[in-house]
């Protein structure tokens, strides 16, 4: 599903509750029709032919309020002793972002968020962060992950003295590289290095590639290297 | 003679070029100095309450060296009649401008203060609207049903100002009678399913449902929800009709005011 697309004519693709549809209606003309659950899209595309790109893309919410983060709740908490490293998966929601495409030019024609979206506080009310929220299992290794989900990597670094217990992980995901395999998507690979129970911070591996994955060739939003958890980790 | 006539001319060119001196370094002296404070301050003070910052001291340097200058062409007389007069104006002035002057200093403080910026939602003596300018003698807000309304800084600064987009959350509280015969815990998991439904109804921190009195006609419901505060107005629309939905769906009866009205005596139905 995900990949790169010329269409010359029609182009149909449906999944689940998503169906994206592409139709030339007059010389030089193209009509994008979009629907997912309770949501339609429309819109007129000129060009000879369209070169399509259907990528997964971070799900941040600029229309209203900037959401640039993740809060992925974790069912069930992680006690990490001291001075131990451990690799987790996560599952995290992901939107199919629709971009055209011409010479290494992409536009995002659409963004589809394919699952219920939520949002909570990181932080305080006066200047907490809000977040898009999600609940997930931890996992010890890779997990399957439905269209509209992506699976997250994590690799959890104890440097201090005393056990933690993770139970929320806080992800910047503004700029970040997306990958994609068919239906499935990845956000790559995060370090969370514990320090004490005051810093803790994370750190997206940029130049991280996922095996049997493609890159997508588009990233949104500022990325910063690294992200301080002022509000600790529990 | 003529030797004296040329020694007062070339006195004069001297003094003439010396003045000049002054002004070109007072001038550059100024913008060097602007530059540094502009420098140092970006960012940390309000950028209009920065510009008047700058354009203060740049004035106050040029001037100085302006009046080096006059001192040094001899007119230094002239200066000190000058400042006597400007000294009188200004106590004059002073006492004339008081109400401004009051405005302009309340300016300043709202812009260190900042209990409000441009484009945030607030409520000033009864006007509520969204900020449209703060200057230095006004503040001037949009409200919700389109009018301008200008306030001096002065009744601002003294006001009390309830600014609904400082913070990033917002809580909705609203209030749902029921029946006294429908089953509480019922009622409270249908509306909590609704706002675990709604997409900007935050999951932390958590919304509260619980009976919160016991009212004349109907169990009252009481529902405490964060949402986005740019959201706020949007979701207490949606939540409103979305509850009433859904209470309906569960046949959970809303009631009206019931008032049961007693006759000491029976009475007395008369049939024709």
């Amino acid at each position: 599903m995900f990949g790169n697309y010329e269409i010359e004519d029609k182009f149909l693709i449906r999944e689940n509750t998503l169906e994206i549809r592409v139709l030339k209606i007059a010389k030089r003309i193209f009509k994008y029709y979009r629907k997912c659950r309770n949501t339609e899209e429309f819109k007129r595309i000129v060009a000879e032919k369209i070169n399509l790109g259907i990528y997964p893309l971070p799900p941040l919410n600029q229309k209203y309020f900037t959401t640039n983060t993740l809060y992925l709740k974790l069912r069930s908490a992680i006690a990490l002793p001291p001075k131990e490293r451990i690799i987790v998966y996560f599952k995290a929601p992901v939107d199919v972002g629709v971009a055209l495409y011409k010479n290494n030019i992409f536009t995002i024609l659409d963004k589809i968020p394919l699952i219920k979206e939520k949002y909570a506080i990181y932080g305080s009310i006066e200047n907490g962060q809000i977040c898009r929220f999600y609940t997930t299992d931890v996992y010890y290794k890779e997990p399957q992950v439905l269209l509209g989900e992506a699976l997250v990597e994590a690799e959890i670094n104890n440097l201090s003295n005393d056990f933690i217990e993770i139970s929320k992980i806080i992800m910047p995901v503004a700029g970040v590289n997306m990958f994609y395999r068919g239906k499935e998507s990845h956000y790559g690979l995060f370090k969370i290095v514990i320090e004490s129970l005051s810093s803790i911070s994370i750190k997206y591996v940029k130049e991280a590639k996922i095996p049997y994955f493609h890159q997508s060739p588009i990233t949104v939003g500022q990325f910063k290297e690294h992200f301080r958890l002022e509000w600790g980790v529990s | 003679m003529f030797q004296l006539q040329s020694f007062l001319e070339l006195s004069m060119i001297l003094d003439f070029i010396v003045a000049l001196f002054y002004v070109v370094l007072g001038f550059i002296v100024a913008k060097i100095i602007v530059k540094y404070v502009s420098h140092v301050f970006r960012g940390k003070i309000p950028q209009r309450l920065l510009a008047f910052i700058s354009r203060a001291v740049f004035y106050t340097i040029f001037l100085t060296s302006i009046i080096l200058a006059l001192i040094v062409l001899g007119a230094e007389k002239y200066i000190t009649g000058i400042l006597v007069a400007g000294g009188v104006v200004g106590v004059i002035l002073g006492f004339a401008s008081e109400k401004a002057v009051s405005n302009f200093i309340s300016g300043i403080f709202l812009l260190v203060d900042r209990p409000l910026n441009i484009g945030e939602p607030v409520k000033i003596k009864n006007e509520a609207g969204v900020v449209t300018d703060i200057s230095f003698l006004s503040t001037k807000i949009k409200t919700w049903d389109g009018r301008y309304v200008r306030f001096p800084n002065s009744e601002v600064f003294n006001a009390t100002i309830t600014n609904y987009g400082k913070y990033v959350a917002r809580r909705l509280d609203m209030a749902i009678g029921v029946a006294y015969k429908e089953d509480p815990y019922k009622v409270v998991k249908a509306i909590r399913e609704v706002l675990e439904e709604h997409p900007y109804v935050l999951a932390e921190p958590e919304p509260e449902i619980f009976v919160e009195s016991l009212g004349e006609s109907s169990v009252n419901i009481a529902i405490r929800a964060w949402v986005p505060t740019p959201m706020w107005f949007k979701v207490r629309k949606e939540l409103i009709s979305v509850i009433k939905e859904k209470l309906e769906k569960e046949n959970v009866e809303i009631p009206f005011p019931q008032i049961v009205v007693w006759f000491r005596t029976p009475l007395k139905i008369i049939q024709e």
